[in-house]
């Protein structure tokens, strides 16, 4: 397996866990804080999709989709493409509510699609290119970029599944 | 970068985010579960994202786990056949002190910093049989994609423990 086609499959697997985790959950139960100012499945799932759709927007040099296809809106936020979750406050995160599965779902099926059509197209020498991001030393290539993007998006995956366990043993089963 | 880069760089990456989320925990936070007793700690998903890495690592190289060749199981109090992990055994587990269970995982990714460093793009197809009896063979691609996909998963659900047993703002 080429290197884009296991990154390829490392966000498959995240979105089929995101499926799993989520598909025909009540709303209320996804916006659940599981702790005082701890993240909620909604607000894990946005921020993985927030984090794929922008860099591998970037790497695509388009619009991220969040903006250009009006997810922002969907979510109730500002169009602003920086505007990733990373470093929100816990009002922050306690604002972000969905009022379906099919909010974050939607989000995540389509930044995975733009993500498996671009990885479609990367050759392995591909991998080696720099990134044209002088604030960091050495240039990050294409490889490390989508490393980073799949070592952040699992984690979170596994916290999405976390966060479904815990609530499932805490009585919420069949809410 | 290789096929193989990118399972060293993506596992690196992870376990610098583990090291940061053990850092200047106590002992005891190891063994708290927030989520109540039938709920995995931070200790017990440590011990057990090592020891599945530790496993899979061995059965690529063909040779022995660090578990079985440094003697871990006795300083996890727990030699012989491992259990099939049930709500009560995860509550019960003892994940001893930060030298033996960081010692551990240190001992585990220098070992597959090793083995792993040591593979070609070209042997990622070859299949090797399972060290667990009756599973089928599978290619080292499938073996190192559970390290990266299950491993992974587990060190973003320490991450999570952390802030649930100590407060927002660490992260």
């Amino acid at each position: 397996m080429e290197g884009a086609e296991l990154v390829a499959d490392a966000l498959g697997r995240i979105n089929r866990i995101l499926h799993r985790a989520m598909d025909g959950m009540p709303a209320e139960m996804l916006n659940i804080q599981p702790g005082p100012a701890a993240n909620s499945m909604s607000w894990l799932a946005w921020h993985l999709c927030r984090v794929q759709d922008h860099h591998t927007s970037d790497l695509l040099e388009l619009p991220q989709l969040w903006v250009s296809d009006g997810w922002h809106e969907k979510f109730g936020m500002t169009k602003d493409e920086k505007e990733t979750g990373t470093g929100h406050t816990p009002e922050q995160v306690k604002a972000l509510k969905v009022d379906s599965a099919d909010l974050p779902l939607g989000y995540a099926d389509a930044v995975f699609e733009r993500a498996k059509q671009y990885l479609a197209t990367v050759k392995p020498a591909d991998l080696d290119a720099e990134i044209n991001e002088p604030q960091y030393d050495p240039l990050p290539t294409v490889g490390v970029r989508l490393v980073s993007v799949i070592s952040d998006n699992i984690q979170h995956a596994g916290q999405v599944m976390y966060v479904r366990g815990l609530l499932e043993r805490q009585g919420w089963q069949g809410v | 970068m290789s096929s193989v880069n990118l399972y060293i760089n993506a596992i690196g990456r992870s376990d610098a985010d583990l090291k940061r989320a053990l850092d200047e925990l106590t002992t005891e936070d190891l063994r708290k579960q927030p989520a109540g007793e039938g709920s995995n700690p931070i200790g017990w998903l440590v011990w057990h994202l090592t020891r599945t890495r530790d496993n899979i690592v061995a059965n690529i190289s063909g040779g022995t786990s660090v578990w079985e060749r440094e003697g871990w199981g006795k300083r996890f109090g727990m030699e012989g056949e491992l259990p099939r992990f049930t709500p009560e055994d995860v509550h019960l587990f003892d994940p001893q002190d930060f030298e033996t269970l960081v010692g551990y995982f240190d001992a585990v990714a220098e070992q597959t910093a090793k083995v792993v460093g040591a593979l070609a793009d070209a042997d990622m197809d070859r299949l090797i049989e399972s060290n667990i009896p009756g599973r089928p063979a599978q290619t080292i691609t499938a073996r190192l994609g559970v390290i990266l996909n299950d491993n992974i998963q587990h060190i973003g659900q320490v991450a999570f423990l952390r802030g649930l047993v100590r407060g927002h703002g660490w992260y």
